[in-house]
């Protein structure tokens, strides 16, 4: 039970990093998404076919919206969902972001990228090992040199020297749960876990693939393991809290909002 | 130019099939960009920066921006099958609520600009021509995002909808409404969509 805990905690790093926040209440969209300066326009780009949306009607399937049926996702626990989306509603506002606001106040903000700098490179097992099993030695290659550069130029992740180097420009991160949904595994329902928010079943089981694979799960004591997570969590909870608010802004219904967004956007990282 | 520019995609349409689809989409994403750029140079405004001038710099960007999206596609896309059954008025104070809270949640997100790159990455048109999805990257800080704007062609182009990170906006809206229409009628919804609008136009919450 207790390594349950721990296991949840120690994947919160993983999902917490900015990218997936900024993904997770996406429908906000970031401060500018709606601005589109005409400047540099790709030639190759421009004439590219492929759909960037597969998870999506294809624009010829884009009628027949009027038909189709709101849910994307099975959801029978929606009472206990919606209890525990209060919960982590609450967390956030009443506990979180008090908390957050005293730690950013007094903790400059090269020193939070840094710890989340340190925290995203010391979870790279996680996204080598899953870049491996969906068949993306590429991708999984870049994963090896960024943390190989960051680990040893980087002073052990803190900084992010690879940054957008040219041949290591970053990859998508890549998690448990997709390499399942890659393998065919169905998403099963929808699931919202006190403080660890939003996931399907099968990113609940992969989360416990994520664990495994992630080298601060093996360290003992496990109450190290508690408080390094915590800390992971915690420094990244700005991204969260800022996400979360332009979500409240714009949701009519937040829970069907976010169950929405969550999902499309899990099935959108498993297609691409 | 505009007129001539679509005359020019027609012809392209009769003599050349094969070619039809890109012109149209060209001319998609050159009213996309132009709208754009148009609110780009209201917020460099040095109006902008003053609280007593804003105002009147939002209210251009609004008129900007009200030229660029479709609401009656984007309220019924967002409502669904239930659409149908709203009646003539139901569906005019739906989309004036509707527009209203979409250009509260856009003009908040100007307050966030900060000189954010976006590259244009590529075009998808659909098999008729009458649809284009023009896909853009966003550069925020270090991270990027990447999204895209389906457009539909009425007499002009137009957005109805705009996808984030691989999220449609219009398919979360449509998940929420229709968890409200589950419970409520048409206009329980739209008094509810009215009021997240004022809230939004107060700027609350998350200020």
């Amino acid at each position: 039970m207790l390594k349950l805990v721990v296991a949840a905690f120690l994947l919160i790093p993983v999902f917490a990093s900015g990218a997936y926040a900024a993904s997770v209440f996406p429908a906000l969209g970031p401060p500018a998404a709606f601005l589109v300066p005409a400047s540099g326009v790709s030639a190759a780009a421009a004439e590219s076919s492929h759909t960037a949306n597969p998870g999506l009607p294809s624009l010829d399937d884009d009628d027949a919206y009027l038909d189709q049926v709101g849910q994307s996702i099975a959801d029978p626990l929606e009472g206990f969902n919606r209890a525990a989306f209060a919960f982590n509603d609450f967390m956030l506002e009443s506990v979180g972001r008090p908390l957050y606001d005293g730690y950013s106040f007094v903790t400059p903000e090269f020193m939070r990228t840094g710890i989340s700098n340190f925290f995203y490179n010391l979870n790279f097992p996680v996204r080598f090992v899953n870049n491996l099993f969906q068949g993306k030695p590429l991708a999984a290659g870049v994963e090896m040199s960024r943390f190989i550069l960051n680990s040893t130029a980087g002073l052990g992740g803190l900084i992010d020297v690879a940054g957008n180097m040219e041949t290591v420009v970053p990859v998508e991160d890549e998690d448990t749960g997709q390499t399942l949904g890659t393998w065919g595994v169905g998403e099963g329902f929808y699931i919202v876990w006190p403080l660890l928010g939003p996931k399907t079943l099968r990113d609940t089981i992969g989360l416990g693939g994520d664990y495994l694979f992630s080298p601060t799960t093996w360290i003992e004591p496990w109450e190290v393991v508690v408080g390094l997570s915590v800390t992971a969590v915690f420094n990244d909870l700005g991204d969260i809290l800022d996400l979360y608010d332009q979500l409240k802004q714009g949701a009519v219904e937040p829970y069907s909002s976010v169950r929405d967004a969550y999902v499309q956007y899990r099935r959108a990282k498993i297609l691409e | 130019m505009k007129r001539f520019k679509r005359i020019a995609a027609a012809l392209c349409l009769i003599c050349l099939p094969a070619f039809a689809s890109p012109a149209a989409a060209s001319e998609a994403r050159d009213i996309l960009a132009n709208t754009v750029n148009q609110v780009l140079e209201e917020l460099k405004k040095p109006a902008m920066q003053n609280p007593s001038t804003r105002p009147a710099v939002l209210a251009d960007i609004e008129k900007i921006i009200k030229k660029l999206f479709s609401f009656e596609e984007l309220s019924m896309r967002a409502v669904g099958p239930k659409w149908r059954s709203f009646s003539p008025e139901q569906k005019k104070n739906f989309k004036a609520a509707f527009e209203d809270l979409l250009r509260a949640r856009y003009l908040h997100s100007l307050r966030g600009y900060n000189g954010e790159k976006v590259t244009y990455t590529g075009e998808t048109t659909s098999s008729k021509g009458d649809k284009v999805e023009i896909q853009t990257i966003v550069e925020i800080k270090d991270k990027t995002v990447p999204v895209a704007y389906r457009m539909l062609k009425t007499d002009r182009w137009l957005v109805y909808d705009v996808i984030i990170e691989g999220v449609s906006m219009v398919q979360n809206y449509r998940s929420q409404f229709q968890a409200i229409l589950d419970k409520g009628d048409a206009d329980a919804l739209i008094i509810l969509v009215r009021q997240k609008a004022q809230e939004s136009e107060t700027g609350k919450p998350g200020e």
